[in-house]
């Protein structure tokens, strides 16, 4: 059997993978930050005359409200890896070229599903469950069929002269060609993979390096063309940015509800449970905000997860808006009778993280806070409470001479001290609205005990810390 | 209780004083210190601004020079000068230590410290006590009598321990105390500015820098009654003893010039005489006329009174040394125009040309310092910089600094970091704030942008961009300006290494030169005389004519040159074959010299802003009467008709109209020439409204004429300047027209250089009907030669042409080519040269001779094998039969050369029948005032002119010539695609014809034709 290859390109992959309940009202582009020139776009961009590769500046004098997030790599990854599982149900051999394509041997399929407009028609169903627009296109080799896809050729077909034709009309700058031998040969008037499959290879041979020819011979299909192909993974790991920042939990549901029916489907398939979710949802400016999960025995409906979910968002006090989730299976079992032994080892052996969870799901949220040292002068700022578990570095040492107990809220000063140190002027924290001008003297009460006084502009005195 | 700080960093402790120092120097008057130690880290580049500004405002401050240094993180000591040894030997260690780093930074060794005898150690010690116990041994060995503890008290925390800490190293090494206040700001209000300048350095945000940041304000100029309460009173007395011991004040610095100049036994003044005499024979052979002889001497009396004879002879050293080497030079500037510089050979404008000048030599009434730059062809000027060097040495030469200071765009973007706000959103501020326009401030700007300007983060974001702007970031070279002295320089100013290898600047910039009073050479180049000297050794090769600039001004006003000057004909003649200055021709129509010169200094967003051009033209052509509202002004502005053009008649008015003394003026001069930088020159706007209001002129006139001296500031240009543009205007002018082939080919081998890219000089050399002939292995140089062509002389385009090809390699081809030339493409590829370049030179077809097919030559020259011996003498057969069309060898021409001497894109798009109807540019004419009409082109060039108006100019090329199309700033943002974006446009609009036949199109519609020829090469000038 001949080899027949199948290429999805995804165009806007990081695009399509933003969130979002409405489509974006506004232009809006994806950047590459490095060289500041557009890298995907949407319809009211284009509209407005945006082009890929056009500069920040142009871009942004074309429409004035033009959205821009940058370029990152990563997401069209995740995304790619998860649009992989998804057509593993359906078809075997798939091959990564990140970061935005996929290639599918398909030969070998053809059989299962009686021909390949049925095979096709399977695939383009599970296509459109995941809302992604993609380009496609069949070859005689993967680097045919990636040419035509990224062409956006949109055709599927087994008949090779057709395919053959297609990629001889195809320009060298579609090629995988390094520039620098596309422009050689365009300075020679080769303008078309057509033109230089014509040129007899041995004179090519001898003008160009081993590269071009080795890409010649698997372009046509001559040579062999090495492919990793994909494996599913054991573990469950989804990241999804947000189109918009989420302040309210109750918003929050929706997102989540795409990210468990994704779950869903990942343990449905391996006929998996999971006891335990982890959700890590990244808030804007803010650290990273951990929500753990638990389901005694074991779940993998989207559906019970939502309420479970749903309960404890309740309790979940967002410090800032929340601009991407990830979530995480914890351990996984095969979904079977469970028979856990009542006699068998660790009992009540809890990770910190899920004391603390537990806690604060039988106290509410803020009843659970850990104690860290900030890098600021402002001692209300320098020892602070803060979410739970948050390791403090070394500032420890560069604190100068504090007070071991510090009173939360300074209390006036009602009785005499004598001034030992000071002052200590701390007049700073312009930058976030909490201004502190104060001297802060180490005094002695009359009873003998050392204090942590200031005194404010006006003179007036407080108490702030005792020493221990 | 009197105080003298003595530890004290200005903003040129880059990044971290967050003053200036004029500000320190005021504030430390206004609280009552008795003086001022200004003492940046391991430099002095501030302190001429602090000497100025007490002087200027005669502040009761005593400044004292001094420098901080950092030895290993281990020890900082602040160096102070006593007298005039001390401050050479502080010039000659900051020398040393910044010679030994990288640009802008500086290497302490312990050497340097035991080098100092005469200056006077503070050290401000770290607070750890075995360090500080061996740092005070070993100070007290090199500094017997002269080393003091300062003990800053700045009210940190643990503050009372570092105190004893000082105390015990008081007692234990017998040193006394001073107090000081290691100040960084000179009030306390720049705390948060000086937060962001430790950002920036740190290269992170306030809010991450935490406890790096200063815990409060106290590092500023505070007011004595509070320094009494902190500190002992011994220890601000002994402050005071410090400041008394140090009586070095800037004043005493002198220069001195380089003594080999004179020759043994003879006066300055006499040889400057005897030199001025030998030129007189040589300019005027016939003999000097009494009025000339008169000048001369008036001249010499004034140089010898301001004593600038060596100023004159070191520059007259420079230029004779040019004159053996044969570099073509020209002198500029106020004193230039002298008939003193005539005779010393240093410019070439004939007195008696322009004899209407030299009333306005030097001026001691201006107290200005005389101004003479020289221009050096572009490609020599590094000989004359060498020989400078070698003549006075590396110790005893260096460059001037430039000071770079935070701009609007480098405030926003760098403060805006600081702050934690996303860089694209920086970017696209910066992006869309225009500074041009003047109804609205950036701070508006910037609040349409998106930015919330009630909230707080917004406010402080403002306020700190402008309060940074104008602050010094680093020094780096100035443009030219050497500094030669008598003795080695580092005893005069402090040198560093400059980013340029090889070069060093000294740590003042020229107004800081000025203000001591010392004098700089600018050696600076210019293209033109490149290009000018080129076209006269061409003349002299095919035309056995000699030629010189001083000789071309001698003869009298050429009316067949300033014909074709006057009908805009002056693609690539020096100054005023820009647009603007071309559209300007035809109107202001100049006949003469002079004409010229208002010329040159007329079109320049100066008088355009200021709205002088129209009531000038009005004037000229008689169309508006000329009146002076004065007698006085009628004698500073009667040259140009009643309206100032000149940054001379600038500074004149305020000194007739408003009073200003000499100066004040001259102050004025300085705050226009930087008042983009600092907004300086806002505090003389009263002084000069009611100073004329006071002498009878109108609040109307006094506001207009304020007006003009802002436009002005940003960028006017003096007359003395224009003079000596005007020269050259006029003599590449002569070229132009009189050897034209000279003229371009000078051109084009001295590119790059002026306005226009070798394609439209050769395009404008085919419109005058000058045979043009391509680049050929055979024939061509790798200069561009002039050679016979059929009926007159032709120009044959030389291998410089080529892209990426060396000039090594041309070379290789040329002197390897045999008697009856390359006869196959095999002979080539034996050159040796790399493959790269003998492609490049296949697709530039400088192979047709031999095979008549760029493709086919190329592709023969890419095979590797027949390099290989056996095969080297075998003619290779190839199968090779891609023929290139009439489109793919434009693009091949434009691609491979940037020129195309076919045919133009536009000729090949309507010989396609791609184009609907339009009018070739060479057919406007026909065309009525105000009738529709479409031009098609290729853009060549996008201009934004300094106007108010908002209009960007269009210039259009096809086949026939150039149209110019003005695009008003609504049409451009109806139609932005095709305005920004595009190659090949077709433009519908109105055509108007105003003065002197100025043909316009001002755009309706613009439609973007790119798409016919996508890979067009051409490059276009955008306004970016």
């Amino acid at each position: 059997m001949k080899n027949l290859w199948l290429y999805l390109h995804f165009p806007h992959l990081q695009l399509d993978t933003l969130f979002s309940q409405d489509p974006a009202e506004h232009a809006l582009a994806i950047l590459d930050s490095k060289t500041n020139t557009v890298l995907q776009l949407n319809t009211q961009a284009k509209e407005a005359g945006i082009a890929l590769h056009m500069g920040l500046g142009t871009a942004a004098a074309l429409d004035q409200s033009l959205q821009v997030i940058p370029y990152q790599a990563d997401i069209e990854r995740h995304k790619l890896k998860d649009i992989a599982e998804a057509l593993y149900l359906v078809t075997c051999d798939i091959c990564f070229f990140p970061p935005n394509g996929l290639l599918l041997r398909i030969h070998n399929m053809l059989n299962l599903y009686a021909g390949l407009d049925a095979y096709w028609q399977v695939l383009q169903n599970q296509l459109a469950t995941l809302g992604i627009t993609y380009d496609y296109a069949t070859g005689h080799s993967p680097f045919a069929a990636r040419m035509l896809a990224r062409d956006a050729w949109n055709q599927v077909t087994n008949d090779y002269s057709i395919m053959k034709k297609r990629v001889g009309d195809c320009a060298l700058k579609q090629t995988e060609l390094h520039p620098k031998t596309i422009q050689k040969l365009n300075r020679v008037g080769i303008h078309s993979v057509a033109n230089l499959l014509k040129l007899p290879l041995k004179d090519v041979a001898k003008r160009f390096d081993i590269d071009l020819v080795t890409y010649l011979g698997r372009l046509t299909g001559e040579f062999q063309h090495p492919m990793h192909f994909f494996h599913p993974p054991d573990h469950f790991h989804r990241y999804l940015e947000l189109m918009f920042d989420i302040e309210n939990t109750q918003t929050l549901q929706h997102p989540l509800k795409h990210l468990f029916a994704a779950l869903e489907q990942f343990l449905k398939v391996r006929d998996l449970l999971t006891q335990q979710l982890m959700l890590t949802f990244k808030q804007r400016d803010k650290e990273d905000l951990l929500l753990e999960i638990g389901s005694a025995q074991g779940e993998y409906q989207a559906q019970k997860w939502l309420t479970l979910a749903a309960l404890k968002l309740e309790n979940l006090q967002l410090t800032g808006p929340v601009c991407a989730i990830t979530l995480k299976t914890g351990e996984t079992q095969v979904r079977s009778p469970d028979k856990s032994d009542l006699f068998s080892g660790k009992k009540g052996t809890l990770s910190a993280l899920q004391l603390i969870s537990m806690l604060q799901a039988k106290l509410g949220e803020d009843a659970i806070q850990g104690l860290a040292l900030h890098n600021d002068f402002r001692p209300e700022v320098a020892s602070a409470y803060s979410a739970p578990l948050i390791q403090s570095d070394t500032l420890r040492q560069l604190q100068p001479l504090r007070p071991s107990f510090l009173l939360q809220i300074p209390q006036p000063l009602r009785e005499k001290v004598s001034i030992i140190h000071g002052p200590e002027r701390l007049h700073t924290g312009w930058w976030d609205n909490k201004e502190t001008t104060r001297d802060y003297f180490v005094a002695r009460s009359t009873l003998g005990q050392w204090y942590w006084v200031f005194k404010t502009p006006d003179t007036q005195w407080y108490l702030h810390g005792i020493f221990g | 209780m009197d105080y003298a700080e003595l530890f004290c960093q200005s903003n040129f402790s880059f990044l971290c004083g967050a003053s200036h120092p004029q500000e320190l120097v005021n504030q430390a008057h206004f609280l009552g210190y008795q003086a001022l130690a200004i003492t940046d880290e391991c430099s002095v580049a501030g302190v001429v601004r602090a000497y100025t500004e007490i002087k200027e405002h005669k502040l009761n401050l005593k400044l004292i020079v001094g420098s901080l240094f950092q030895l290993n993180d281990e020890l900082r000591i602040v160096l102070l000068c006593p007298n005039r040894q001390a401050y050479a030997e502080l010039c000659r260690i900051i020398t040393n230590a910044r010679r030994r780093s990288p640009k802008g930074e500086y290497c302490l060794q312990e050497w340097d410290l035991k080098t100092a005898r005469e200056c006077l150690a503070i050290w401000v010690p770290k607070g750890k006590k075995q360090q500080d116990a061996f740092w005070a041994e070993w100070l007290t060995k090199h500094y017997p009598g002269r080393l003091w503890i300062g003990c800053p008290r700045i009210l940190t925390a643990n503050e009372t321990e570092y105190l004893q800490h000082c105390e015990w190293l008081s007692q234990l090494y017998d040193l006394p105390i001073t107090a000081c206040g290691a100040v960084l700001m000179h009030q306390s209000g720049r705390q948060a500015l000086q937060h962001v300048l430790s950002a920036i350095k740190q290269g992170t945000t306030v809010a991450k820098l935490g406890r790096a940041l200063l815990s409060n304000a106290e590092r500023s100029l505070r007011p004595i009654n509070k320094l009494t309460k902190l500190y002992k009173r011994e220890w601000l007395q002994e402050s005071l003893n410090i400041a008394r011991r140090c009586r070095f004040d800037m004043s005493e610095l002198r220069y001195e010039y380089p003594a080999e100049l004179i020759p043994q036994g003879k006066t300055p003044q006499q040889h400057l005489r005897d030199l001025v005499e030998t030129g007189i024979k040589k300019r005027f052979p016939e003999g000097v006329k009494q009025p000339v002889r008169e000048i001369i001497e008036k001249e010499l009396s004034l140089i010898a009174e301001q004593q600038y004879e060596y100023f004159f002879l070191t520059i007259h050293d420079i230029v004779q040394f040019a004159q053996q080497r044969k570099i073509l030079y020209q002198g500029r500037g106020s004193a230039a125009n002298s008939v003193v510089c005539y005779c010393l050979e240093i410019t070439a404008v004939d007195p008696r040309q322009i004899n209407v000048l030299f009333e306005r030599f030097i001026s001691k009434e201006r107290d200005e310092p005389p101004d003479i730059d020289v221009d050096f062809e572009h490609q020599r000027r590094e000989e004359v910089i060498q020989y400078i060097y070698q003549k006075y040495g590396r110790e005893r030469t260096a460059i001037a600094a430039t000071v770079s200071s935070y701009r609007f765009k480098s405030a926003l973007r760098e403060v805006g970091k600081a702050l934690g706000i996303n860089e694209t959103q920086l970017d696209f501020f910066i992006k869309n704030i225009n500074r041009r326009d003047s109804g609205l401030n950036w701070q508006a700007q910037i609040a349409e942008l998106g930015i919330d300007p009630a909230s707080g983060k917004s406010r402080q974001f403002i306020a700190l961009v402008t309060e940074i702007m104008g602050f010094p970031r680093h020094l780096s070279q100035h443009v030219g300006g050497f500094i030669i002295s008598a003795g080695p320089l580092y005893q005069l100013v402090p040198v560093e290494n400059a980013a340029m290898q090889d070069r060093s600047v000294i740590q003042w910039d020229k107004d800081d030169l000025e203000s001591l009073g010392l004098l700089k050479v600018d050696v600076l180049a210019l293209g033109m005389l490149t290009a000018i000297r080129k076209a006269f050794a061409s003349v002299k090769q095919h035309y056995q004519r000699d030629l010189s600039i001083a000789q071309i001004t001698r003869m009298e006003d050429d009316p067949a040159v300033y014909n074709m000057i006057q009908r805009a004909d002056t693609v690539g003649v020096f100054q005023i074959e820009s647009r603007a200055q071309m559209s300007m021709l035809p109107r202001l129509k100049p006949r003469n010299y002079y004409d010229l010169v208002i010329q040159i200094a007329i079109v320049r967003p100066g008088p355009i802003q200021g709205d002088m051009v129209h009531p000038f033209l009005k004037r000229r052509d008689g169309k508006e009467p000329i009146s002076y509202p004065s007698q006085e002004v009628e004698g500073v502005l009667s040259r140009t008709m009643g309206v100032p053009i000149f940054q001379e008649q600038v500074i004149q008015l305020a000194m007739v109209a408003a009073g200003f003394s000499g100066g004040e003026a001259d102050q004025l001069r300085r705050a226009m020439a930087s008042w983009k930088k600092n907004g300086q020159l806002m505090q003389f706007q009263h002084k000069l409204v009611n100073g004329m209001l006071k002498r009878g002129y109108s609040q109307e006139y006094a506001e207009r004429i304020f007006n003009q001296i802002c436009g002005f500031g940003e960028y006017g240009f003096p007359e003395s300047h224009s003079a000596s543009f005007a020269v050259l205007a006029y003599v590449s002018s002569w070229l132009k027209y009189y050897y034209p082939q000279a003229f371009y080919t000078g051109l084009l081998n001295s590119w790059p250089m002026g306005f226009y890219p070798p394609a439209q000089l050769v395009l404008d050399a085919k419109r005058h009907d000058i045979e043009v002939l391509p680049i050929c292995i055979n024939n061509s140089q790798y200069d561009h030669i002039i050679e016979p062509g059929k009926k007159d002389l032709a120009i044959r385009l030389g291998l410089r042409m080529v892209k990426g090809l060396s000039e090594e390699a041309a070379n290789i081809t040329v002197n390897n080519r045999p008697h009856s030339g390359y006869q196959n493409v095999v002979q080539i590829k034996q050159l040796g040269i790399n493959r790269d370049q003998l492609e490049a030179l296949a697709s530039a077809d400088a192979l047709k001779v031999l095979t008549n097919n760029r493709y086919s030559a190329r592709w023969a020259l890419m095979e590797s094998e027949s390099e290989l011996p056996l095969l080297k003498e075998q003619e290779q057969v190839f199968s090779f039969n891609t023929k290139p069309s009439d489109i793919e060898n434009m693009l091949e021409d434009y691609a491979a050369t940037s020129l195309s001497l076919d045919k133009h894109p536009i000729q090949l798009l309507r010989e396609a029948g791609l184009l609907s109807r339009y009018t070739p540019a060479n057919r406007l004419f026909e065309k009525a005032h105000k009738s529709v009409v479409s031009v098609v082109g290729v853009v060549i060039g996008r201009q934004a002119p300094g106007t108010a108006a908002g209009v960007t100019f269009m210039t259009l090329e096809d086949d026939t010539g150039n149209s110019n199309v003005v695009v008003w700033i609504a049409t451009a943002r109806a139609q932005k695609q095709a305005f920004l974006k595009s190659k090949i446009v077709k433009v519908s609009g109105i055509l108007e014809r105003g003065d002197g036949d100025v043909t316009h199109i001002i755009a309706g519609k613009i439609v973007d034709l790119s798409h016919l020829l996508e890979e067009l090469n051409t490059t276009s000038r955008d306004f970016h």
